[in-house]
């Protein structure tokens, strides 16, 4: 038996209710609850008053809210769900970035004393000043497409809870080019070394903060391909 | 295939025995979108979106690696809990 719109509508309502205002997550949920619906309704023969109270109950420990303090904020509060997917997004970001940082600086460290300090450090300055700018500007239009977008994703809201973080590292990388302002042929192999994973960490988690916003526009020029 | 029907498969392939729950499902099938092993496709059925799981080319290789290194785990097992009789003294 096929469910009318008005009760597919019904379902839709009930997970916004619950706190499953995302797209992207929503989509999958509504389906697995629709279908299984259905398939109670075949097999019972009971109606889909019914069926509906039994088959959200089944799941009213996954719709739980709850949060993840020490990957998300206090403040981040959603579906076990959304909850789950984005902690396990995080930690992968936060491995990323440390990774990426470690072979940044690992990588200028060497490279600074082979070709010459003084001049590679204006070159890189200049270069990751300019690339920092590029990230600053794809922020601030995808903060306002996101807001105003009426498409919601579990990205795009990780994007407008973090993506101010991008302003910070840009003041912090830009005021007196503070993280590497340090690294010069005055200082030591390791000095140079840490200067340049503090800037790394600032300049790879603004990258990975785009492209979650990327990742919000990805899923919805695939929904607009439907 | 999508949510619900990987749950029924399961199912019915194990004959009962092993019960996915939704909510050991979904992580699942996001943490193995994240990795790249599954690719995913948003299709229009009957009247609501359906998002359909399939491996991607590295899914399949992953795929492969993983029974592969579980029957060499089981293998071990075996020979662990009934080790061959020694013919040395």
């Amino acid at each position: 038996m096929q469910l009318t719109t008005e009760q597919i509508e019904c379902i839709n309502q009930t997970l916004i209710e619950k706190g499953i205002k995302f797209d992207d997550i929503k989509l999958e949920i509504l389906d697995h609850i629709a279908s299984e619906i259905e398939s109670t309704m075949n097999l019972e023969q009971e109606s889909f008053e019914i069926v509906f109270k039994s088959v959200f109950e089944k799941w009213k420990s996954e719709l739980q809210i709850s949060s993840s303090y020490a990957w998300l904020g206090a403040f981040f509060e959603a579906p076990r769900f959304v909850v789950d997917k984005l902690v396990t997004y995080s930690k992968k970001q936060i491995l990323i970035v440390l990774f990426l940082s470690a072979v940044f600086a690992a990588s200028l460290s060497i490279l600074g004393y082979c070709i010459g300090i003084e001049l590679f450090s204006n070159i890189l300055r200049t270069s990751l000043t300019g690339l920092f700018y590029v990230m600053v500007g794809s922020t601030i239009i995808s903060l306002f497409l996101i807001w105003r977008s009426s498409f919601k994703t579990t990205f795009g809201r990780l994007f407008l809870y973090r993506g101010w973080v991008v302003f910070v590292f840009f003041f912090m990388s830009s005021v007196d080019n503070e993280p590497l302002k340090h690294f010069d042929s005055n200082h030591t192999f390791t000095e140079n070394f840490i200067s340049c994973l503090l800037y790394g960490c600032l300049f790879f988690y603004s990258h990975c903060q785009i492209s979650m916003a990327l990742k919000h526009f990805k899923i919805f020029s695939k929904f607009k391909m439907v | 295939m999508y949510g619900y029907e990987i749950t029924q498969k399961v199912k019915a392939i194990t004959a009962g025995e092993l019960n996915i729950t939704e909510g050991a499902l979904y992580p699942a099938l996001h943490k193995l979108e994240a990795e790249g092993i599954l690719d995913v496709e948003i299709a229009k059925v009957d009247n609501r979106m359906r998002k359909y799981y399939k491996l991607t080319e590295a899914g399949e290789k992953e795929t492969v690696n993983r029974l592969s290194e579980l029957e060499d785990f089981i293998r071990n097992m075996q020979s662990l809990v009934n080790p061959k009789p020694s013919l040395e003294f």
